[in-house]
């Protein structure tokens, strides 16, 4: 049981190059943490100088209150499991996840007791004695897991764990590691890129870009309210639309591109530029042609239990994406009526890109 | 993939000539060497089996005098298992763990000790045996084992090999096994070695044969007669074939000349799948 | 370069140093030894010797002897690299092609791999001798009047042979890999484009198997340069008038048996310097990334 705490953490590569810039985070006892972002927005960083794989250039990082800056990785009581698995090729899966107890002195009863309690939580029983290339990339990840359990560690690092899955197992994986979290109640740290696999596992969300942590928060709040243009494009499939807008001059409305206007439910500075974004799902089709934006048919995708349409819109061409649920027909270059209402709209800063 | 039948046929046929071409001469030697001197040298080479094997065999590997010298080929033979165990064994051992070193630690002088281990590829041991051979005589390690070895480890191919391999190894497993409390010793003795076995071996393999095959520094090195591998024996006799106006000794020739070669071909055609996945791996 | 490595310790140290002690002795003094020595003169006992600058490598570039050394080691070199590298990968490809017996193909042809140059140049010379020699008997028999023990031509044309026959199987196994590496969906799309099997081989085959083909030539020279010198020693001898012998081989005659230590030694510097072209540009083809 622990919690771990990044204050203002930073980490510059030999080369000069910068990959954290000043991370402050509190991560709460038993609480599941996802680090998400784009590749090389320093997450896995983070989560390796957590582990103590890297240095940290300067800030401190407790676990509980100890900090643990220059306390090797062995000693930080952490375990990891990693995206290829890193499991030693020449053990048995019994070996691999009793070789870091051996290391620390326990006795052969003890670790015996231990590993067997964790292939029973796994379903790893049958497979103790056979080596990991003889197991299926599902059953490998297990094993991964299961050499971080034995540990019975203060924190639960995953780097990517399910990246290497196919995608239904990445499903089923994705719920068992929720439901061991759970069941167990260690703290974890969890990378990915996948926003699917952050919305899901997350008690809190931390949304990464370029070496700074853009928003943290619940999934549900990153998702109502992201705090920036970058946050509201990395969140959401398919991904928010936005339109280039300014606000009229009695601030009740932004105007578009196009001259359609949108309605804003908060004041803000007549004639300020700012970006509209609005969710595929939040748009609405007024078949009378009530919409306040009118766009053309350009593509449609059919999922069956809902439908993608992707419009044109102004003079620009702007695209525009529209979700629907069920299935629905248009015909291409039909123009459709969209509206959206006021407190569904994000507006951002045309130039900060923050939230306003 | 489709085949022409006349393209089969040439395949088969050439590749028949190619392997007759590689085994004639061999397949000569081993034949004659079962045969008398005065058979040989009334009727040339032979093509079948003579009715002297035992003779012949016998007298080389336990009569000095056959070999003309005070050793026998069994003792040549001997020697040269020495040598081919001695200088694998060596190699294997130091260049995995220079490699090691080079592989995984940042340390101060790693650069110019790379250099080091790297300028040894550019000059080997043909080029500098006169000097060479100075130094083991000043050391006093001429006519022995391990004047016969040590210099033929000096140079650096094993280290290169076991390098490429290590950086092949991922990063991963050696987080995971310092997550897992492992020091450098612990990683090296309980992962990286058993994950190399199969490197090993293949190294090995190869090892065995250079180290049986040598030929130049053991003639300088070894003047004792009782240190003769048996490669530096067909030298030997060689050299006396002419002597004393007899007839030639050809099938004791051949027949050492047989014994030098068995060995390291048994070794390459039974680890076949081995070697060459080593000696593919090696060079590049 | 490893992403994670181990911090400053002493450890690496100790894993490196009988590496480097072994080098250091063996390698690095014998070196430097040479060196010192080509600028070196004994006098004709060996009792003292002085200071003479570049003396001993002009001599020895000035010597009609050397010239006559280098041009056959070049000539040779390049003669046993080119029809080794021919014969092989002319077996190599037909054995890839075929599918009953490959693995037997594959062993008759690569076992040579383990015959000791010594003993390939025991076997010609055998082959070669005037008693009783086949080979011998069969050229004279087509009238060619071969005699390799005065001709000079012809004992280099019996040296070649030897390092031929001892080279075939390693370049085979290397052609033979490469040929195994290239994927069958290739081969396959190139049967779809391309009718003549021969077209097919020096347009697509060929190509791909470049960097094995350079690779082999740099091996093929380093072999013919060194491991030339059991097969000569047991061969020709240098013989007839030094015409077979290799500048390895010349360096071993005057310095071992001609006790000739300054000439030797600045012959040996002399090698030195154009191995490690060699090698130097073969490490860079094939390294091209070098992190140190």
């Amino acid at each position: 049981m622990a919690t771990v705490t990044l204050n203002r953490a930073e980490k510059t590569y030999a080369n000069g190059f910068k990959a954290l810039h000043g991370i402050d985070l509190e991560i709460g006892d038993g609480e599941f943490t996802v680090l998400v972002g784009p590749s090389g927005c320093g997450k896995s960083t983070l989560l390796r100088m957590i582990a103590g794989l890297e240095g940290i250039s300067s800030g401190e990082i407790k676990i509980d209150d100890r900090v643990v800056n220059n306390v090797a990785p062995a000693d930080r009581d952490i375990a990891m499991v990693f995206q290829n698995y890193a499991l030693y090729p020449h053990m048995t899966n019994y070996a691999n996840m009793a070789y870091g107890l051996k290391n620390r002195g326990y006795s052969k009863v003890e670790i015996d007791t231990r590993v067997r309690d964790a292939a029973k939580i796994l379903q790893l029983d049958d497979y103790l004695e056979r080596k990991p290339q003889q197991l299926s990339g599902g059953q490998r990840q297990r094993v991964a897991m299961g050499r971080a359990i034995v540990r019975e560690p203060k924190v639960f690092l995953f780097d990517e764990p399910l990246s290497n899955l196919d995608a239904k197992l990445r499903v089923d994986m994705r719920l068992e590691i929720k439901n061991l979290q759970q069941r167990l109640g260690i703290t974890s740290v969890y990378v990915t890129h996948d926003q699917v696999e952050a919305m899901t596992l997350a008690d809190r969300l931390i949304v990464m870009n370029a070496g700074i942590a853009e928003q943290i928060g619940t999934p549900i709040e990153i998702y109502e309210k992201p705090a920036s243009l970058f946050v509201a494009s990395f969140i959401g499939s398919p991904s928010m639309n936005f339109l280039d807008g300014k606000v009229a001059d009695d601030k009740s409305h932004v105007v578009l591109g196009d001259g359609s206007k949108i309605d804003l439910d908060h004041v803000i500075d007549a004639g300020r530029d700012l970006v509209v974004g609005v969710r595929p799902e939040h748009f609405t089709l007024k078949a009378d042609g009530s919409g306040a934006l009118k766009a053309r048919v350009r593509m449609i995708e059919s999922l069956g239990a809902e439908t993608l349409i992707y419009l044109e819109f102004g003079e620009k061409n702007e695209n525009v994406t529209l979700r629907m649920q069920g299935t629905h027909q248009f015909d291409k270059g039909q123009e459709l009526s969209l509206a959206t209402s006021a407190n569904l709209v994000h507006l951002f800063d045309k130039d900060s890109g923050k939230r306003l | 993939m489709y085949q022409s039948k006349w393209r089969t046929i040439t395949n088969h046929l050439i590749l028949i000539i190619g392997s007759l071409f590689m085994i004639l001469p061999v397949w000569i030697a081993l034949v004659s060497s079962t045969h008398t001197r005065e058979y040989l040298f009334q009727h040339g080479l032979q093509f079948w089996f003579g009715g002297h094997f035992i003779e012949n065999y016998g007298a080389i590997l336990f009569d000095p005098d056959a070999t003309k010298g005070r050793v026998t080929a069994l003792e040549m033979l001997f020697n040269s298992m020495v040598l081919g165990l001695g200088f694998a064994i060596g190699k294997v051992i130091i260049s995995m763990m220079a490699a090691y070193a080079i592989v995984y630690f940042r340390f101060r002088l790693a650069v110019p000790l790379f250099w080091v281990i790297f300028s040894t590829l550019l000059l080997p041991l043909e080029v500098r045996i006169v000097p060479s051979y100075e130094v083991v005589a000043e050391l006093g390690l001429l006519n022995t084992y391990t004047g016969l070895i040590l210099p033929l480890i000096a140079s650096a191919t094993g280290t290169f090999f076991f390098r490429q391999f290590y950086r092949s190894v991922p990063d991963e497993l050696l987080e995971a096994a310092r997550l897992d409390g492992a020091g450098p010793l612990r990683f090296f003795l309980d992962i990286l070695v058993p994950l190399s076995v199969t490197m090993i071996a293949a190294i090995f393999i190869i090892m065995f044969v250079v180290g049986w095959n040598q030929y130049l520094w053991p003639l300088l090195m070894t003047t004792d007669d009782q240190l003769y591998t048996i490669v530096i024996g067909i030298k030997q006799v060689y050299n006396s074939l002419y002597e004393g106006g007899q007839i030639p000794q050809f099938p004791k020739a051949f027949a050492l000349t047989i014994m030098a070669t068995i060995p390291p071909v048994l070794v390459v055609v039974i680890f076949q799948r081995m070697f060459v996945k080593g000696l593919v791996e090696t060079e590049k | 370069m490893k992403r994670v490595q181990f911090g400053h310790s002493p450890v690496p140290y100790f894993f490196i140093a009988p590496q480097i002690l072994i080098i250091a002795i063996f390698f690095l003094w014998p070196a430097a030894q040479a060196v010192y020595q080509s600028f070196l003169l004994e006098d004709a006992f060996g009792l003292s010797s002085q200071f003479v600058g570049f003396r001993n490598f002009a001599d020895v570039l000035a010597s009609g002897a050397w010239l006559q050394s280098a041009i056959f080691t070049a000539v040779f070199s390049f003669l046993v690299a080119f029809f080794s590298i021919a014969i092989s990968l002319f077996l190599a490809v037909r054995a890839d092609e075929v599918i009953r017996g490959a693995k037997s193909y594959k062993t008759l042809l690569m076992w040579g791999y383990a015959v000791a140059p010594p003993v390939a140049g025991l076997l010609g010379n055998m082959l070669f001798n005037p008693l009783m020699g086949d080979l011998y008997k069969l050229f004279n028999s087509f009238g060619f009047e071969f005699n390799h023990i005065q001709n000079a031509g012809d004992a280099a044309f019996v040296v070649t042979l030897i390092a031929v026959w001892k080279q075939v199987s390693v370049n085979f196994i290397f052609f033979l890999s490469g040929l195994q590496g290239i994927p069958k969906a290739v081969t396959e799309a190139a049967t779809l484009d391309c009718k003549s099997a021969e077209r097919r081989f020096w347009t697509i085959t060929f190509p791909l198997l470049a960097p094995t083909t350079f690779f082999l030539m740099v091996i093929n020279l380093t072999y013919a340069f060194f491991e030339t010198f059991g097969i000569i020693d047991v061969s020709t001898k240098g013989s007839p008038g030094g015409s077979t012998a290799t500048l390895v081989y010349k360096v071993y005659v005057d310095g071992f048996l001609g006790a000739d230590m300054g000439s030797s030694s600045a012959q040996s510097v002399l090698l030195m310097i154009m191995v490690s072209v060699l090698t130097v540009f073969q490490f860079r083809f094939i390294e091209r990334k070098v992190h140190y």
